[in-house]
């Protein structure tokens, strides 16, 4: 009777034990949850894009204005509307402008203002850097587990920019106006000759 | 009389136990930081650790330089040295983004700070802080810089760094992800140079005899656009292979002002160290606030404005 009491006690600690470190679950659900673990950068710029671009894009100050403080008053508009991510000299704005020329199969259109001090060119044809993923301030740096993964980003929203904004110029028509807000990135003590905006809003009146 | 002789042993053993206590509580008042260093067979780390140790040694610390020699393991016992010997922080360059992981945790643990200075840790919340050069930003400019020299075809190889570093990577990514835009750049081929001088000129040596049509040649730091400069050099095609680095050391600054090399990124060395010596102060004067990344922002160097720029930095 005792062998049988203890031959019963130890299988129940072996059930239990085996219980608690063994369990079945979906396979297909088991993926399901992997995949929500894995980093997927080309998910949070579509998400981005979707649904907190357009607040950001509010704050964008206008070329005209941008052009004359860059060379009157740099450190009021750094202050007030630059954006920088760790240690460095340059800086990225959002602004906003127009422009009516239209060059086709060129890689960028030039924007004028009346008497603007630089050169302005509306990227259209290759997007890279960083520009429109720290114009908007969304995506902070230490929320990525290494900076491979934050630079993602910006690989994501430059092919985003191409396919849902630069996409919208393939009917223009001369004497079409482009409304676009942009980003741009400068050190303002070292002005280049020429400045370059990357379109995140892109609007064609006709 | 021997009641007098063994007065006076004793006295001098108080005097030498009092003296030696001294010594002791004066060592244990010096506050001491470690440094870190990957490797110092590169003299782009041992900018960065001397400056490191530069100035800490200001702000009143016992410094030491460890030089991990690349090699993960000997990091290891680094960092169980300087946690059984009561440092106040390490200052350091990693060997490998995830295996040095584990030697941060271990430094944490034993309630040291680590300030990491170059390359990254796959962990965002076991260093305080981690000042790293913009890699991925510095490669885009070379990149485009790239494309225009070679006005957007050619054939070109890459040398890439350790692949177990993620400045590897991120170097490499920067770069592709201008010049993959251009379907007449064609890489024909792309190997691991380690960030080594002698293994990249070996590397390029192969790839000049395998591939007869290089134009150009992309390499993730300037130990090994030196490398592969020597090896075109040696296969006569010097002038006809473009060679590109990335760092900004002395010899690629005066190759670039000598039209032997294109073009490198400028990283600042000196001023990441700066700041995690900086930092580490901060950190063991009380101060709790900090970043986990801050990125340094890289320029492209080119013979237009090399006269802006001295080794690992900007001209004066």
């Amino acid at each position: 009777m005792k062998k049988y009491i203890k031959i019963s006690v130890f299988a129940l600690i072996v059930i239990v034990a085996l219980y608690n470190s063994v369990y079945f679950e979906k396979l297909d659900e088991r993926k399901a949850k992997e995949s929500m673990k894995t980093f997927d950068p080309k998910d949070k710029a579509h998400y981005f894009w979707d649904n907190e671009l357009d607040k950001l894009l509010a704050s964008a100050i206008d070329l005209k204005l941008f052009d004359s403080q860059l060379v009157d008053n740099p450190e009021n508009l750094t202050s007030q509307h630059g954006k920088a991510v760790g240690i460095t000299s340059s800086y990225c704005f959002l602004v906003s402008g127009q422009t009516k020329q239209f060059l086709p199969d060129s890689e960028e259109i030039p924007v004028e203002i009346t008497d603007g001090r630089s050169e302005y060119k509306l990227q259209i044809k290759y997007i890279f850097s960083n520009a429109a993923r720290d114009a908007t301030d969304y995506f902070n740096i230490d929320d990525f587990e290494n900076t491979m993964d934050f630079n993602a980003i910006s690989t994501e929203l430059n092919k985003l920019i191409l396919q849902r904004e630069v996409s919208k110029l393939d009917s223009l028509a001369d004497g079409d106006v482009i409304k676009f807000i942009g980003a741009v990135e400068i050190d303002p003590k070292n002005i280049p000759d020429q400045i370059a905006i990357v379109p995140l809003k892109i609007e064609v009146a006709r | 009389m021997k009641s007098k002789k063994l007065i006076l042993c004793i006295i001098g053993l108080l005097i030498i136990s009092q003296f030696i206590f001294s010594c002791s509580k004066s060592n244990n008042n010096v506050k001491k930081i470690a440094v870190v260093i990957s490797t110092l067979n590169n003299p782009w780390f041992v900018v960065l650790g001397e400056t490191a140790k530069k100035r800490a040694v200001e702000l009143g610390y016992e410094t030491v330089i460890f030089d991990s020699q690349n090699n993960p393991s000997k990091e290891t016992e680094h960092f169980d040295n300087i946690i059984a010997s009561g440092y106040k922080a390490i200052l350091f360059n990693p060997t490998d983004a995830k295996g040095s992981v584990a030697n941060v945790k271990a430094a944490k643990k034993a309630g040291i700070p680590v300030f990491c200075m170059d390359r990254e840790i796959d962990a965002n919340d076991v260093a305080v802080a981690q000042i790293l050069s913009d890699n991925y930003s510095g490669c885009v400019l070379l990149g485009q810089y790239f494309v225009k020299k070679l006005n957007g075809k050619g054939n070109y190889v890459e040398l890439l760094g350790l692949v177990g570093d993620n400045n590897t990577w991120n170097r490499s990514k920067g770069f592709h992800s201008v010049v993959d835009n251009y379907p007449d750049l064609k890489m024909v081929a792309q190997q691991t140079g380690e960030f080594d001088r002698n293994k990249a000129m070996e590397v390029m040596e192969s790839m000049l005899q395998a591939h007869q049509n290089i134009d150009a040649v992309f390499c993730g730091n300037d130990a090994m656009a030196m490398g592969a400069y020597q090896a075109v050099r040696a296969a006569g095609k010097e002038g006809e292979i473009m060679v590109f680095g990335f760092d900004g050391a002395a010899d690629v600054v005066d190759a670039i002002r000598e039209g032997k090399i294109e073009a490198t990124g400028m990283q600042f060395p000196k001023t990441m160290a700066k700041t995690a010596a900086e930092y580490a102060d901060k950190y063991i004067n009380g101060e709790r606030n900090f970043q986990q990344k801050i990125p340094v922002a890289v320029e492209l160097v080119t013979k237009e404005n090399v006269g802006n720029y001295v080794a690992f930095g900007k001209a004066e």
